[in-house]
C-alpha cells in the first residue's frame, strides 16, 4: 500500500525570524492534521495510509552539515515508493527535500509548484546553501527544470529586476502578487492550474508559509504583508494535489513562538491537510474540484 | 556552483575588490587564530580533560570460549573503554558475553565497532570544515564596512541622534549618543561603548539576534537616567555611547567570531569598556578574547552569571552557546582559576564537571550554595573574590541566571533563579567595587515575552552596571555603598543609626559644595 509519511525536518536557520525548528512539534501537538474535508466529505486518514515518520536529524549550527543527511533520508524514504510529506524547518530544507526525491525518481522528472513570498533564487551567496538559495540551487543543478517550476505569491524584498530576469531566463512560471492584484486571484489560479495541467505528470508541491497573509500566518519566519488568504492557498494546493501525481510535499518556515494564539499552527496544519485531501480525492477517482452534493446543498424545498 | 549572470558577477567583484582593501583594513593579526573555516585546522588540543582515561574492561577466563571467533583487534576493542559505553559496567559486559553465542559475540563486537567508527570523524568520508562558497563575489559583504572616504564629512566624536536630549530621533541604547568608529571613541573620551551583537545561533529557542538589540533600543530607556539607590546619574559621570550593532553571519557562529572579537578589541584599545548586548552566549568567547588581545592573555578574570556552566566540550562544533568558557580556558585567554561562576542550577554538569572545576581552581557559586548559605553570604563572597587585588574583570551576564518569573524570554530558561532584587545589587556592586573592563548581557529573546518584561529587566541589569561604573569613577567603592539620604529617612532612630546617616549626608553635601566651588 502506498504510504504517506509525514516527516519533521526541524532546521532553524531562517534568514528571517527564527523558531521554525519548533514547527514539526507544534503541528503534531496541535493535532488538526487529516481532518475530514467538508467539500468532498472524505476523511484523508480513511483513504490514505498516513504515518508520522518522526524527524530527520539536523545539525543545529550549520545548514551545510545538515543537507547531505536530509537528502539521503528523503531519498531512502522515496525509494520505498512512499511520498514524503515534509514539515520544516526553514526553507533551506526545500533543497534537500526536492533533491532527495529526485535521487529516487530521477532528475527533472517532475514539476515544482512553489508558493512563497520570496523567490529564494539568490545567486551569489557566500554560503553554499540557505533558504534564500534553495530555488537557485535546484534549478542550477538541474534537479528540476525551470520550465517545470511554478512560483506563486512573490512579493518579498528579494523580488527585484535581476531576480525576475533570471527566473524568466530559466523559463520559470512566476506569479507575483502584482499579477494577482492586477488580474484577480481566480484568473491567476486558473492560469497556474493550466500550467500545472500542461506540465509533467508528477509534481512536488512546496509552500513557504510566508505566502499566506500575516493576518492568518503571523508566525512566518520571513513575514511579508499583503499575501494570499489561507482559503486561496488551500484551494490551490488541494486542486494540484488532486490533479497530479504528487511525489513530495513540503511546508516550511512556520515559527510557532511568533504567534502566541497558535492560530498559525492550526493554519499550517490546514495547508498540509489540503494536500492530503487532494490526494484522497484523486485516489477516490473524483474530479479535483469535486463537491459532495450533500455538502453543496441542503436539498430542502 | 555556476553563475549565469557573468556581467553582474564581474561588476560586483570589481566593487567588492575596490572596497575590500579599505573596508576590511581594520583586521589586525592576533596571536591566536580563531577559526577554522576553509582548510585550516583548529590549532589547539581539543581533547576533553574531564573524560578520565578509562581502564580496560577486565574479562574473566570463563568468557574465553565466547571470544574464540574474535580477532586480536576485536578482543582489544571489547576490552576498551569504547565498548563500555554500550554494555555499561564490567559486570554488564561479562553478562552480555555470557548471554551470547560466539557468533553473536562477533556480530555484537562488529556492530559496536561500526557505531564507533561512524561516530568519529574519518578523513575522506567526512567534511572536516563547513564548506563556504569561496567564489562568491559577496563573500565578505556581511562584515564589509563603508570606507571612511564614503562617509559624509564630519568631525569624529559621539553624535546625539535626537532632536532633543536623548529623544526625538532613532532609538539608541538608553538614549545615549551614537558612535561608529574608533576615532569617535577617542575624540569623545568614551568610557563605555554599548555594542549590539545580534547573533542568534545558540540553541534553545532562537530569535534573539536583531530583535534583541532592536528591542533594547526601543524599550531600553532604563539604561539612561538616574539611580535612586546611590543617587548617581551614570550619564553625567561617564561618557556612554551606543556603538551600533556588529555584523554577524547568522548562518555561522564560527564565522562571526573573528569580526566580533576585532570590534571588541577596537573598543577596548581606546580604554573604553565594551558592553556587549546579545545575542547568544557564544559571544562570551570573542568578547573576552578581544579583551585579552588588549590587556594580555591570562590578565582577565571572568565572572559568568548563568544557570549553565557553558564549559561543554567535545561537540562537532568548536563554538556554540554551550562552549565559550571551555574555549577561553583551552586557548589560554583566561586561566581557569580566574573564572568565577554564579547561579548554576541546570541539569548539568555532573560530578566530573564539578570535580574538573574544583581541580583547576574555578570558583563556582551554584544555587545549591545559595540554598545552603543564603544570598547575602554568597553575594559578599562573590564580590570579595571578584575584587581581589589585580583582577581585571569581565562580567558575562546570561539572563537565564534570573528566575523565569523575571526573564521568561530566554533560550534555555531554568526555574529557581535570581530575583531582580538579588541581581541588581550584585551587578551594581561588582561594577563599583571591582575593576571591570568588560560586560556582556546575552540570551535575550524578546519574541518569547509579549509583555516586554524581560527586555525591561535586561535594560535594568545593564543600568545597574552603568551605575556601578559611575560609582567606581566617583570613588564610591566602599563595600555595598548606598546613598545615606535615599536609603534612610533618618527622621527617627528606629534602627539605632540615625546619626550615622545624618552625618554621612552632611559630609557628602559638604564634598559636593567643595567640588562646586573648585569648578
Amino acid at each position: 500500500m502506498l504510504m504517506w509519511p509525514i516527516i519533521g525536518v526541524p532546521s532553524n536557520a531562517s534568514s528571517g525570524r527564527r523558531d521554525a525548528s519548533s514547527g514539526p512539534s507544534a503541528m503534531r501537538a496541535t493535532n488538526t492534521i487529516a481532518m475530514p474535508d467538508v467539500q468532498s466529505l472524505l476523511k484523508p486518514h480513511e483513504v490514505l495510509s498516513v504515518v508520522d515518520y518522526g524527524d530527520f536529524y539536523v545539525d543545529w549550527l550549520t545548514t551545510e552539515l545538515t543537507i547531505d543527511h536530509v537528502t539521503d533520508m528523503v531519498a531512502e524514504t522515496a525509494q520505498t515508493g512512499a511520498i514524503p510529506m515534509l514539515v520544516g524547518g526553514d526553507t533551506s530544507m526545500l533543497y534537500p527535500g526536492v533533491k532527495g526525491v529526485a535521487q529516487a525518481r530521477g532528475k527533472a522528472t517532475f514539476g515544482l509548484l512553489h508558493l512563497n513570498a520570496h523567490p529564494d533564487a539568490e545567486q551569489f551567496g557566500d554560503h553554499t546553501v540557505s533558504d534564500r538559495q534553495s530555488i537557485f540551487l535546484l534549478l542550477d543543478e538541474g534537479i528540476v527544470n525551470g520550465s517545470d517550476t511554478i512560483q506563486v505569491g512573490l512579493r518579498g524584498p528579494e523580488v527585484n529586476v535581476e531576480t525576475l530576469q533570471w527566473l524568466r531566463s530559466k523559463n520559470v512560471r512566476y506569479h507575483t502578487m502584482a499579477e494577482i492584484q492586477q488580474r484577480g486571484f481566480d484568473k491567476v489560479l486558473k492560469r497556474v492550474l493550466r500550467e500545472v495541467e500542461n506540465g509533467p505528470d508528477a509534481f512536488f508541491v512546496s509552500i513557504d508559509v510566508s505566502v499566506i497573509d500575516p493576518s492568518e500566518m503571523v508566525a512566518a519566519g520571513r513575514i511579508a504583508p499583503n499575501g494570499l488568504r489561507l482559503e486561496q492557498v488551500t484551494r490551490a494546493i488541494r486542486h494540484v494535489c488532486a490533479a497530479k501525481d504528487i511525489v513530495g510535499f513540503e511546508i516550511t518556515d512556520m515559527a510557532p513562538m511568533l504567534d502566541f494564539s497558535r492560530l498559525s499552527v492550526v493554519n499550517a496544519n490546514a495547508v498540509l491537510n489540503a494536500c492530503l485531501v487532494g490526494i484522497a480525492v484523486r485516489k477516490s477517482g473524483l474530479d479535483p474540484d469535486y463537491v459532495h452534493p450533500l455538502a453543496l446543498d441542503h436539498g430542502q424545498r | 556552483m555556476t553563475f549565469d549572470s557573468f556581467d553582474v558577477r564581474a561588476a560586483l567583484l570589481l566593487i567588492a575588490t575596490a572596497l575590500v582593501s579599505v573596508a576590511l583594513a581594520s583586521d589586525e593579526a592576533v596571536e591566536t587564530p580563531e577559526h577554522v573555516t576553509g582548510e585550516q585546522r583548529y590549532p589547539f588540543d581539543s581533547a576533553d580533560p574531564r573524560e578520565e582515561d578509562e581502564e580496560d574492561i577486565e574479562l574473566p577466563d570463563s568468557v574465553a570460549p565466547k571470544l574464540e571467533l574474535l580477532t586480536p583487534e576485536e578482543v582489544d576493542f571489547l576490552k576498551s573503554g569504547d565498548a563500555r559505553a554500550f554494555a555499561g559496567s564490567d559486570e554488564d559486559t561479562v553478562e552480555a558475553l555470557n548471554e551470547r553465542t560466539p557468533e553473536e559475540v562477533k556480530a555484537w563486537v562488529n556492530a559496536m565497532q561500526l557505531v564507533v567508527d561512524h561516530n568519529n570523524y574519518k578523513e575522506g568520508r567526512d567534511a572536516p570544515n563547513i564548506p563556504l562558497n569561496t567564489e562568491s563575489p559577496n563573500f565578505n559583504a556581511w562584515r564589509l564596512q563603508r570606507p571612511r572616504a564614503m562617509d559624509p564629512a564630519r568631525e569624529p566624536g559621539p553624535v546625539p541622534l535626537g532632536r532633543y536630549d536623548g529623544y526625538g530621533g532613532p532609538p539608541t541604547f538608553g538614549g545615549h549618543p551614537m558612535a561608529l568608529t574608533k576615532e569617535d571613541l577617542i575624540a569623545g573620551e568614551v568610557d563605555v561603548a554599548i555594542l549590539g551583537a545580534p547573533l542568534n545561533m545558540g540553541s534553545g529557542w532562537r530569535d534573539s539576534g536583531a530583535r534583541a538589540t532592536a528591542d533594547l533600543r526601543l524599550l531600553g530607556w532604563p539604561m539612561g537616567g538616574s539611580d535612586q539607590y546611590v543617587q548617581i546619574n551614570p550619564s553625567e559621570v561617564l561618557n556612554i555611547v551606543d556603538y551600533g550593532d556588529v555584523a554577524v553571519d547568522n548562518n555561522s557562529t564560527e564565522r562571526s567570531m573573528r569580526h566580533i572579537r576585532e570590534t571588541v578589541r577596537e573598543i577596548a584599545s581606546t580604554g573604553a569598556i565594551p558592553m556587549i548586548v546579545g545575542g547568544d552566549h557564544s559571544l562570551e568567547y570573542p568578547n573576552v578574547a578581544g579583551l585579552a588581545d588588549v590587556y594580555g592573555k591570562e590578565n582577565i578574570s571572568v565572572i559568568h552569571f548563568d544557570s549553565h556552566y557553558d564549559a561543554w566540550w567535545g561537540g562537532t562544533h568548536l563554538i556554540g552557546h554551550g562552549y565559550p568558557v571551555y574555549r577561553l580556558i583551552n586557548e589560554g585567554h583566561v586561566r581557569a582559576a580566574d573564572y568565577i561562576q554564579v547561579g548554576l542550577r541546570s541539569s548539568g554538569p555532573d560530578k566530573s564537571g564539578f570535580k574538573w572545576m574544583r581541580e583547576v581552581g574555578m570558583r563556582y557559586h551554584n544555587m545549591a550554595e545559595v540554598e545552603a548559605r543564603g544570598w547575602d553570604a554568597v553575594i559578599d563572597r562573590v564580590v570579595a573574590e571578584a575584587s581581589e587585588e589585580g583582577r581585571k574583570l569581565h562580567i558575562s551576564f546570561d539572563i537565564d541566571v534570573l528566575d523565569p518569573a523575571f526573564a521568561v524570554a530566554t533560550g534555555t530558561p531554568v526555574p529557581g533563579g535570581l530575583t531582580m532584587r538579588e541581581a541588581i545589587p550584585i551587578v551594581r556592586r561588582l561594577c563599583a567595587e571591582s575593576n571591570v573592563v568588560g560586560f556582556d548581557l546575552v540570551e535575550l529573546h524578546p519574541a518569547l515575552d509579549p509583555t516586554y518584561k524581560t527586555t525591561l529587566n535586561s535594560a535594568h541589569i545593564i543600568k545597574a552596571c552603568l551605575t556601578g561604573l559611575a560609582m567606581n569613577k566617583e570613588g564610591l567603592t566602599a563595600k555595598h555603598y548606598l546613598s545615606p539620604l535615599s536609603s534612610e529617612h533618618a527622621i527617627d532612630d528606629y534602627y539605632g543609626d540615625q546619626q550615622k546617616h545624618l552625618d554621612a549626608t552632611a559630609a557628602e553635601e559638604e564634598e559636593e559644595e567643595e567640588d562646586a566651588s573648585e569648578e
